[in-house]
């Protein structure tokens, strides 16, 4: 979408309206553009399935031929509105908890969780991205952190090549995470999943909803695991993300 | 409650938030050095020509009380070789003065006191007076009327009586040669030359 005011490009004078959510999956890619139709409404505007080519089929050459696609569908989208978060599958992510001492310093606590991330992906310290989350614990001297890593060199080359394109990535998330979101700000909720195609899905603005459980969100949408419509559930929860 | 995980918030964003602080902290603490420096030097510029203007009106005042001074000391110099002119005109009035009063009394003595002057004369502030006179006992009274003209006393010096048949005998027959002395105004010598022998 292309914006009717532009006092200088890139710079975002006005609410984001606009962007892209990509969903990796083993031999393609699922990309969405969401717009911003309506307040507190966002609607599917463009829908793409991109299979790799032989050449990308590697997963480290994933992102350099994904963001040379993106830049030939998209080549007059305004530069506030390339913008892109990518929804990562469960095999190329780790997640974990961890117990920690409560007393434990930030720069402690982070080389702990980058420690047990690295454990986890069975990689240095230095080779793992990752963010993390303190939980409420019952034991008032420990406190549990649950941590996501993946490997840093797929997020450095995913960061370097959508910004040598012109596209900016303000998040990598996990697939399930995206999924979640989508599926709360989904007008209509499963039914609507069950209905209707996902060109015609709406959401409801990111954070204009009823925040719900992960738990109950992982059963509800258990069923839909390995199908078409979590690929593009997943798309949609990176594109919601983009947006806000 | 939901989790937003993002991969790229450690260690990329967060590499990039310490570098954006870093630059961040380092370009407002260079427009704050500047902005400083600026107005430092706006105040040191508004000093310098406070002092610069300063050092111009001091200048100005300098070169007023110079001339004023130098025309000052020259019109000292003036008033001073006025006054001394002033006074050695007086002086050359009073010394006028002087010998016309000698002369009057000189006139009237000899008319009026039977003595007759031989020879008069003014060294320096000295006045020195010769006559001769024929009876010795008007002296006293000719020397104190010679004095009151003068304005000053005359003290005789000199009395000597001449015999009757001595050489001065062709000179009217008055037989004592006296000599008075007294003070006589002098004039300085820088307007006047120092008075010099005077014989009638």
């Amino acid at each position: 979408m292309r914006s009717k005011l532009k006092l200088w490009p890139g710079f975002p004078f006005r609410r984001i309206t606009s962007a892209w959510g990509v969903a990796l999956e083993t031999q393609g890619v699922s990309l969405v553009s969401l717009v911003q139709t309506a307040a507190q409404e966002v609607r599917v505007q463009r829908v793409l399935y991109l299979s790799s080519p032989v050449w990308a089929q590697e997963p480290d050459s994933h992102h350099d031929w994904l963001v040379q696609a993106l830049g030939e569908v998209s080549g007059q989208e305004v530069r506030r509105h390339r913008r892109l978060v990518v929804a990562l599958p469960a095999d190329r992510c780790r997640s974990g908890h961890m117990h920690v001492p409560a007393a434990l310093g930030l720069d402690a606590l982070l080389a702990e969780v980058q420690l047990g991330a690295a454990e986890g992906l069975h990689v240095e310290a230095g080779e793992v991205s990752f963010d993390f989350e303190v939980q409420p614990s019952d034991s008032p001297a420990q406190q549990s952190v649950h941590w996501l890593a993946c490997l840093h060199s797929e997020v450095q080359a995913w960061h370097t090549h959508t910004r040598a394109a012109g596209w900016h990535m303000p998040a990598m998330e996990h697939q399930a995470q995206a999924a979640r979101r989508a599926l709360q700000a989904l007008r209509g909720g499963m039914h609507s999943l069950q209905t209707r195609a996902h060109q015609d899905w709406q959401f409801h603005w990111p954070g204009a909803y009823r925040a719900e459980s992960d738990e109950a969100l992982d059963v509800a949408l258990r069923p839909l695991h390995g199908t078409p419509a979590w690929t593009w559930l997943c798309a949609c929860g990176a594109g919601l993300r983009a947006l806000s | 409650m939901s989790t937003a995980f993002n991969l790229l918030r450690y260690p990329m964003q967060a590499r990039q938030r310490r570098m954006r602080w870093r630059w961040g902290s380092a370009a407002v603490g260079l427009l704050v050095g500047v902005c400083m420096g600026g107005v430092a030097l706006q105040w040191l510029g508004e000093d310098i020509a406070a002092l610069s203007a300063e050092r111009d009106r001091l200048q100005a005042q300098n070169l007023q009380d110079q001339t004023r001074l130098q025309q000052d000391k020259a019109r000292g110099e003036a008033l001073v070789l006025a006054q001394r002119q002033q006074s050695q005109l007086s002086r050359v009035q009073q010394h006028q003065q002087a010998w016309l009063r000698l002369h009057q009394a000189i006139l009237q003595g000899t008319a009026h006191d039977g003595w007759l002057l031989e020879r008069l004369q003014v060294d320096g502030e000295r006045l020195e007076l010769q006559g001769r006179i024929r009876d010795v006992r008007s002296l006293a009274a000719a020397q104190q009327r010679l004095s009151d003209a003068l304005q000053g006393p005359l003290v005789l010096v000199s009395l000597l009586s001449s015999p009757p048949d001595g050489p001065d005998r062709r000179v009217g027959g008055m037989g004592h040669v006296f000599v008075w002395q007294g003070a006589w105004p002098a004039v300085a010598p820088q307007f006047a030359p120092p008075a010099s022998r005077r014989t009638p």
